[in-house]
């Protein structure tokens, strides 16, 4: 075609070729009709839907490698294709009232818009380089981790309450972006939600209707609000502490990286958050979320010893981990040829580690 | 709107596929957007969708859909190609089981068997396509053989013969003994197999003793036109420029001495024989070998072989060997692991064959596009993975002629035309060609002339795709949509079509 195109037209006929990998099964031999090893690609279509077999074997293609075929990634198509639907249904069930948004609402709304934002300019660099694994895998993890788990977990009105229209509004809009993101993937589903998502009537067909861009407007996320919401429901986890109770907890640091959520953090984790109080708790157990130091209060004794070793213990992983950034920052060689602002977010990482060894050593001199 | 408890995607494909169709939402026309256009890489008008065609119609489609969304006319070209060798071999297994021979049949009515069964079985692969969700413009299927791209091909043609870019040249081809054809060397499977080596004596005419050779092919051996050594070899040095007798032929033929003689192998005596081998017909031609083809077209012992006449080469083989040990003139037998090439199609072992082809000078084309190398490298166009530049730079330096004749029926008929005497000239119509004759002087009515039996490998005609299905190819072609259309965005293919270094001229990308 190369040579075609330049003899009788003078140019080229492509702008890119993309190779796919070869597919294999799971002990690395090429599918053959004498191995019998190769499925009815037929047959998977009728028994897991278009939309899982094209997840499936996207999820297993990295650009240009072998890919080695495994069923379950079909059912892991499958299973995303239920969980979509029944979030999807889940929003459907809630019955929005006319009040003003709650705080929690819209913070939880501004996280996953950040969320969103990012996956979807990480994704415009994945499809440029055809990395449509990548970029799907993104996808993924975007709608199973931070819509459905922790966003539709936020929003999710309390007992006996119900949802602002405001953010059921919001939930929906996410939901059409969400849908047509996913389209090219999962064409059918997809569809189906979309009209769904209309009343069975879009102005245009999620097929052609606008596919979501990256907006130039980048909202960072400092400091991840969910990993202090995981450290929390780690302590619970570990100090047996029911999720009913509510916690309270002293954090220390800079409360502007994490104001914005602080509502949707006490929903999340059903927690008090006091903000640099005066005191540190007598009887606590502390991690770091980032740079902000958390002590958790607890209603009984604390084993002391146990802290202790614990907090010496994350101190020696800190140390070991300063000291390979410390050692790339001497590398004189790193220093100079390191691309774009690498170097900076190696500066950053040995910043943050010092403060968060400053904290630790706080830590252990308050359990003297 | 209402979902049910469970998604059921048997519920919801059939239902929006149709919908996607009845609101034409893949047709595309030019506008004034920005296309976005794909064309498939064609596939076997016999196929059936495998995972393979999954993997990479999903990729095109998440392509595709993704462009249109983004406000781009984009546009999927679906088709087939002819696939001369699997459908011919299709066809004359379903005709073999009516009872009916291809020999049996005149070319037009096998041609009319060979377009009932397409139109009954081929295409298959499309409606698969659509199951999984492919956003084509079915409106614009294309087949490589359907009238207009018939004649691109033919254009084609001609065109390259007249800029000397098509020769007809005496070559060694991969034949395939039971499917009478050439083979390109993507169809030649190489599997290993268990074999003997056999040490024979060639006795000396002007030095006392034998050398030993050992072949495994000693039904090959009445075609010996020379023994060769290593110049480097101590043990034969003196008798290079000597010569020895052919076993049971009794030929002189003389001793050379050559490097690409391997010390280690066998004896480091090697029997030359070059209508049988493509290295032995390589240092034939160096030497200015006589050639002796002791094999007929279906793989039988030819009259020039002189024993076992019309015997199949596989036994003639057997009765070699006992001749030969029965004559004192087999020393022993080894066992001998090597790779032995089948025919993809019929499984026959394929035989390297000197026959007279048509070729695509593949040196001189290059020259002229030293782009097609050249775009590749510098990134004007971008291969995905980059690794695969080194591949195709390789392919590209090391690129033999390509053979564009097949001995089959199914395929683009080659546009040349023979007078009886055996002149010939390459034009699009008989009419046409009796001009050319008449400007050399020579005065033919077409009906004279006698055409090319034989068709053109198929890649001949997907290599024009991405231009053919936008009808861009000939003079006056309407080029409307080929100028908005090409040059197109995507080519998404497997890395298989890159992988024969050495390769003959067939760049499928």
């Amino acid at each position: 075609m190369v040579m075609a195109g330049y003899e009788f037209e003078g140019k080229k006929p492509f702008e890119n070729v993309y190779f796919t990998g070869l597919i294999r099964d799971k002990q690395r031999r090429k599918m053959s009709k004498s191995l019998g090893n190769s499925p009815d690609a037929l047959e998977l279509i009728e028994r897991f839907g278009a939309d899982a077999v094209r997840m499936g074997l996207l999820l297993c293609a990295p650009a240009g490698n072998d890919i080695l075929f495994d069923e379950s990634q079909i059912e892991q198509g499958r299973n995303f294709c239920n969980k979509i639907w029944n979030a999807y249904r889940l929003v459907g069930m809630w019955e929005p009232v006319e009040i003003q948004a709650r705080p929690y609402e819209s913070e939880a709304s501004a996280w996953f818009q950040a969320r969103l934002t990012a996956t979807l300019s990480e994704n415009e660099y994945h499809f440029a380089q055809f990395r449509l694994s990548d970029a799907l895998m993104n996808l993924y993890k975007l709608v199973w981790d931070d819509f459905c788990s922790v966003y539709l977990e936020a929003i999710k009105p309390a007992y006996g309450e119900q949802i602002s229209k405001e953010a059921w509004n919001q939930a929906r809009a996410f939901f059409s972006l969400i849908v047509r993101a996913l389209h090219p993937f999962m064409p059918f589903i997809t569809e189906e939600l979309y009209h769904s998502l209309h009343d069975g009537h879009p102005d245009k067909a999620c097929a052609i209707a606008d596919y979501p861009e990256a907006s130039a407007s980048q909202i960072s996320l400092k400091i991840d609000p969910m990993t202090l919401v995981s450290e929390l429901r780690n302590v619970r986890a570990q100090k047996g502490i029911s999720p009913k109770e509510k916690l309270t907890a002293a954090a220390f640091g800079d409360q502007d990286l994490l104001s914005a959520y602080s509502q949707m953090i006490q929903k999340m984790a059903n927690v008090d958050l006091i903000w640099n109080p005066g005191h540190r708790p007598a009887s606590a157990v502390s991690f770091l979320a980032g740079t902000i130091e958390v002590l958790v209060e607890l209603n009984f004794e604390l084993d002391v010893e146990a802290e202790k070793a614990k907090i010496q213990q994350e101190m020696s992983r800190l140390q070991g981990f300063l000291k390979g950034v410390n050692a790339k920052l001497n590398n004189e060689k790193f220093v100079a040829n390191a691309q774009g602002d690498v170097v900076e977010r190696e500066r950053q990482k040995q910043q943050d580690t010092l403060t968060k060894l400053q904290n630790l050593e706080g830590q252990l001199k308050a359990l003297g | 709107m209402e979902l049910s408890a469970k998604y059921n995607p048997a519920e919801v494909e059939g239902k929006w596929y149709s919908y996607w169709l009845e609101q034409k939402m893949f047709e595309s026309k030019p506008d004034d957007r920005k296309p976005y256009t794909v064309v498939i890489p064609p596939p076997n008008v016999t196929g059936v969708l495998h995972m393979g065609h999954m993997l990479n119609n999903t990729i095109q489609d998440v392509l595709v859909r993704r462009a249109r969304m983004r406000g781009y006319n984009a546009c999927w070209v679906p088709g087939t190609d002819h696939a001369s060798i699997a459908t011919e071999a299709k066809v004359v297994k379903l005709l073999a089981s009516q009872g009916i021979q291809k020999r049996d049949l005149s070319r037009e009515e096998f041609l009319t068997h060979a377009w009932e069964w397409k139109e009954k079985y081929g295409g298959i692969i499309l409606e698969q396509l659509k199951k999984l969700g492919s956003s084509c413009d079915w409106s614009r299927t294309r087949f490589t053989m359907e009238p207009s791209l018939y004649k691109a091909v033919v254009d084609v043609f001609v065109d390259l013969y007249k800029k000397g870019l098509i020769y007809r040249g005496t070559k060694m081809v991969n034949w395939d003994p039971q499917g009478l054809t050439t083979l390109s060397d993507e169809e030649v499977i190489f599997r290993e197999i268990q074999d003997k080596l056999y040490y024979v004596k060639y006795v000396g005419v002007d030095f006392e003793g034998t050398l030993l050779v050992a072949t495994a092919r000693p039904e090959t051996i009445a075609g010996d036109v020379a023994v060769c050594v290593n110049p480097a070899d101590e043990r034969y040095a003196s008798l290079i420029g000597k010569h020895v007798r052919v076993p049971l032929i009794n030929r002189e033929v003389p001793i050379i001495a050559d490097d690409y003689i391997d010390i280690e192998f066998g004896t480091g005596v090697l029997k030359v024989t070059p209508a049988h081998d493509i290295h032995d017909y390589e240092i034939g031609a160096k030497f200015n070998l006589k050639v002796i083809d002791t094999l007929t077209e279906d793989g039988r012992i030819s009259e020039a072989g002189e024993l076992f006449v019309g015997m199949d080469r596989f036994e003639a083989r057997k009765e070699w060997v006992k001749q030969l040990d029965a004559n004192g003139l087999l020393e022993k037998v080894d066992d001998y692991t090597h790779n032995v090439g089948f025919s993809e199609r019929t499984d026959a072992v394929v035989e390297p064959r000197i026959s007279t082809q048509w070729f695509v000078d593949m040196k001189s084309f290059m020259a002229k596009n030293p782009e097609v190398l050249s775009s590749v490298m510098n990134d004007e166009v971008r291969f995905f993975p980059e690794k695969l530049k080194n591949t195709y730079r390789h392919w590209m330096e090391n690129v033999r002629d390509w053979n564009i004749s097949r001995q089959l029926w199914w395929g683009h008929r080659i546009p040349a035309w023979y007078t009886a005497s055996g002149e010939f000239e390459v034009a699009a119509t008989a009419e046409e060609a009796c001009s050319l004759f008449a400007a050399k002087g020579i005065s033919v009515s077409p009906s004279e002339l006698e055409q090319d039996p034989d068709v053109l490998d198929t890649w001949f005609s997907s290599w024009l795709w991405p231009i053919s299905v936008f009808d861009g190819i000939g003079e006056g072609a309407d080029r409307s949509e080929l100028d908005y259309y090409y040059p197109t965005q995507d080519l998404v293919t497997g890395p298989d079509i890159l992988g024969s270094p050495n390769g003959d001229g067939r760049i499928r990308v």
